[in-house]
């Protein structure tokens, strides 16, 4: 340090070439760059076109940088988009996937920018080796039109090359003057407290990613820690909710009567409704309870379709999954919401037991008034129209019809060869006739 | 190193003997367009499956329609490139661009004959009462389609074509004012034109967007006449500046190996043409995934149905093939300062970037032959690729290249008489 100190207060900091234009400037900096110099510089006090040439400068690998550094910020983007959603913190929304490409794309477009122009700012300055808080040049009176006016060539005496004799000939041709520009006493480099405060901001910004990475590892029982309130807690209608805004007092608007939505309409009587395609009720005829006459309920299936394996795998699945928690896997009427209210006596509050669908009343509906229920409910049972589709709403009457078939069959009356043609793993379920008289 | 640039003489830039190619391009193109009109009317042609589309035209015809329309619209996206790049120029007082701002005058004499084209094609059949093209024109569609009925005051066959003669007036006067002044220019050498042409490009601008958008959505958008998109004006429009700008380059170095730019067009001016052409391949993609985003992101039915069949079943090749070819490729390879500064490899990639934005304008055109006939899903039959698809291009591409090289016949290959023509001469990139 002692020693750098001695050599700057005696040797200058170079010599420096003063031109009127841009011409002689640009014959200059061919003449210093033929010489051989490596310690040299131009300065101009607008871009000139050539520049780079004249002085031999090759081109920067900056935009390499930025490259690699993009396509950094692509996958940066997009697996962290990715590990958030998909993996860190895995929730299913509305049964949307939980994580889809085009909607990480304008994220992963950002992050891309976001690195690109980070990397050439701030890789432009690393490479420069910049910010300087002090240049020798700076404290050069003679330098100051180089801001307006004058054009610069400096050789440094740092440069191995660098003999004062020669370079000032090799500077002077074109030149208005030539100058030496003594050394500069000040440290040009950052103060060092600046390092300091640097180094502890660094690790301040350590702290959120720390407090985020406690809160994965530790549970706790209070609630959670809001910073923007304003993003968890907008003033904005939610479903299921009041509003004040609209007279009904509901946040979730009704669709306008009549709504159909796109390639939802249903063109088919049978399919739709339930009933026989070409009976629309005569008035005065006996209405059910639905309103519709007891004799057009549909008795079959609609033509449009068809019963098959795939078709009643789907109602049972359909069952097991909308049915089931009242009316039990079964059709019993002993679901597990049905077992619950029989334990807390819940008809003391106007509950009404769900039905069980293998009693003869159930088994005596049609098809169509099945069908009906299933869609616009019937007593303290709810419509399901909204929550499974048409098809699928058939597709669990037959699954229901499947069921009190089988169910149906008293096993004691049943040939003892049919019995034996049950496979192993059934044969505890059923009540084979041999049982009968206690194993 | 500076100011060495000696301004070429008249004679020295003259294009000449262009009426042969010309020609050749007329024959080229009459004879594409008359195999077009007679492969439609041949048996080759096919059939529906299902004959009763709303419309009178059989199969062969509805194909060659939407074929010439995906021909048409991609020349017309070029030639509107070509106004859009000269009227820029003025607005932004442009002085590295006066080499080459007469090719873009010169792509904008293929308005004349595109005029014709959308007129008989598009325009005269719809007053006639045929829907080969657009599903709107037939009463019956429109009847059983609440929605497009409700559209009638728009899309009607009188009004369509009062839109369409004021669109082509708008697009062919200004690109005769920017032309015949610059021309004049030339031999006067008035400073006064550069004024006062600057003076009109602002409003010649915002002339040019309007009717551009309008012109997409009337062209193009109301294929689907029971969609709607607002940025689809904008969507064409980057495809249109792409491909001109490929255009240019492929332009500019032609002229320049026959000697009229030689020494004039440097690799300097490629580099800035390759620049927008890596711009506008990359703001076509910004473009149509900001379209595609809002309404995948929407999920509403009547949004997604025009992606639905473009994006899944026989389609999809196409999408796929558009977001690999149309950005992925040509942003890689044209992202590298070495190959805008490589003629070879930038006329490559301008080829690549016309073929692309043939895909493109087919992927918009093409699905709507199938869609809303009954019977008839987009999805399931795909790409209807047809030899009128090639004749088509041919037809339409020959006689508005005609137009372009009649205009270019014993004309200046530059603007010669533009004050600022020292300045782009020595235009260097830093």
């Amino acid at each position: 340090m002692a020693d750098s100190k001695s050599a700057t207060t005696t040797t200058p900091y170079g010599l420096v070439g003063l031109y009127t234009n841009v011409d002689d400037l640009l014959a200059a900096a061919r003449r210093v760059r033929d010489a051989g110099f490596t310690k040299w510089d131009s300065h101009t006090p607008f871009p000139v076109h050539g520049i780079d040439p004249a002085m031999g400068i090759k081109r920067t690998i900056l935009p390499w940088i930025t490259l690699v550094m993009g396509l950094t910020g692509v996958v940066v983007g997009i697996v962290g988009q990715w590990w958030v959603n998909a993996h860190g913190y895995a929730f299913q929304i509305s049964g949307k996937p939980i994580w889809s490409l085009p909607a990480n794309i304008p994220v992963a477009f950002e992050v891309t920018i976001a690195f690109s122009a980070f990397t050439t700012f701030f890789g432009m300055l690393a490479i420069n080796r910049l910010p300087r808080l002090s240049h020798p040049l700076h404290r050069l009176t003679a330098f100051n039109r180089v801001t307006s006016d004058r054009f610069a060539v400096v050789i440094e005496t740092a440069d191995p090359r660098f003999d004062a004799g020669q370079v000032k000939r090799l500077l002077a041709t074109g030149a208005e003057s030539v100058v030496e520009c003594p050394a500069d006493p000040t440290h040009a480099g950052l103060p060092g407290w600046f390092h300091g405060v640097a180094a502890i901001a660094t690790c301040l910004t350590l702290i959120p990613l720390a407090m985020a990475y406690r809160g994965r590892q530790a549970t706790s029982e209070k609630p959670r820690y809001v910073v923007w309130t304003d993003m968890s807690f907008q003033r904005k209608a939610k479903p299921q909710r009041a509003s004040e805004l609209f007279q009904d007092g509901r946040a979730a608007r009704k669709p306008v009567p009549g709504t159909i939505a796109v390639g939802q309409i249903i063109d088919d009587q049978e399919l739709r409704f339930g009933v026989e395609a070409d009976e629309i009720s005569p008035v005065g005829t006996e209405v059910g309870p639905n309103g519709v006459p007891l004799s057009q309920w549909l008795t079959g299936f609609p033509a449009a379709i068809t019963v098959d394996d795939a078709f009643l795998d789907r109602g049972e699945q359909r069952f097991d999954i909308y049915c089931s928690v009242c009316h039990g896997v079964r059709a019993d009427g002993l679901g597990s919401v049905a077992l619950r209210a029989k334990d807390i006596r819940a008809t003391r509050w106007g509950w009404v037991d769900p039905k069980n669908l293998l009693a003869s009343v159930t088994v005596a509906r049609s098809n169509g008034e099945l069908f009906h229920i299933a869609s616009h409910g019937i007593s303290t049972m709810k419509g399901y129209a909204s929550q499974i589709s048409t098809v699928d709403r058939w597709a669990i009457v037959a699954w229901v019809r499947a069921l009190q078939n089988s169910q149906a069959i008293d096993s004691r009356g049943a040939p003892q060869a049919e019995y034996n043609d049950l496979p192993p793993e059934l044969l505890g379920t059923v009540q084979g006739p041999q049982t009968e008289g206690g194993r | 190193m500076q100011a060495h640039v000696s301004i070429p003489a008249r004679e020295q830039v003259m294009l000449r003997g262009l009426a042969k190619p010309a020609t050749l391009a007329l024959v080229v193109g009459v004879i594409g367009l008359i195999a077009t009109v007679g492969y439609a009317y041949s048996p080759m042609a096919g059939e529906w499956i299902d004959s009763s589309k709303y419309a009178l035209a059989p199969f062969g015809t509805a194909n060659m329609g939407h074929s010439l329309l995906v021909a048409i619209l991609w020349a017309l996206g070029i030639c509107l490139g070509g106004l859009f790049f000269v009227i820029l120029q003025h607005l932004t007082s442009a002085g590295w661009s006066v080499v080459v701002r007469r090719v873009g005058e010169g792509v904008t004499a293929g308005l004349v004959p595109l005029f014709f084209l959308v007129l008989g094609v598009v325009v005269v059949p719809v007053l006639m009462g045929s829907s080969y093209i657009y599903d709107w024109a037939d009463p019956v569609y429109a009847h059983d389609h609440p929605l497009v009925e409700h559209k009638h005051p728009y899309l009607n066959g009188p009004f369509l074509l009062v839109r369409v003669l004021l669109y082509f007036a708008i697009w062919i006067g200004m690109a005769r004012f920017f032309t015949q002044h610059s021309l004049a220019q030339d031999e006067d050498q008035d400073p006064r034109r550069t004024l006062k042409m600057q003076g009109a490009s602002g409003v010649a601008m915002v002339v040019f967007a309007l009717s551009l958008t309008f012109a997409s959505f009337d062209l193009s958008l109301c294929l689907n006449p029971e969609w709607f998109s607002t940025i689809y004006g904008v969507y064409f429009f980057a495809g249109a500046c792409m491909s001109f700008y490929a255009v240019l380059v492929l332009l500019s170095v032609c002229f320049e190996k026959r000697g009229q730019l030689q020494g004039v067009v440097t690799v300097e001016h490629f580099h800035d043409i390759g620049k927008f052409l890596f711009a506008f391949v990359f703001f076509w993609s910004y473009v149509a995934f900001s379209q595609f985003m809002i309404y995948w992101y929407g999920d509403i039915p009547e949004e997604t149905g025009w992606f639905h069949y473009r994006m899944w079943g026989e389609w999809s090749g196409v999408a796929i093939a558009l977001t690999a070819g149309h950005f992925l490729i040509p942003m890689l390879g044209l992202i590298s300062r070495h190959v805008k500064r490589n003629r070879a490899a930038l006329s490559f990639w301008a080829v690549y970037c016309l073929v692309f934005h043939y895909i493109d304008v087919y992927w918009n055109v093409m699905p709507e032959l199938h869609n809303g006939v009954p019977g008839q899903d987009p999805a399931l039959v795909g790409p209807p690729w047809s030899p009128m698809d090639l004749t088509a291009l041919v037809g339409v591409a020959g006689v508005v290249l005609f137009a372009i090289l009649k205009r270019f016949d014993n004309k200046p290959a530059l603007a010669i008489g533009d004050p600022r023509l020292g300045e782009s001469m020595k235009f260097e990139n830093f």
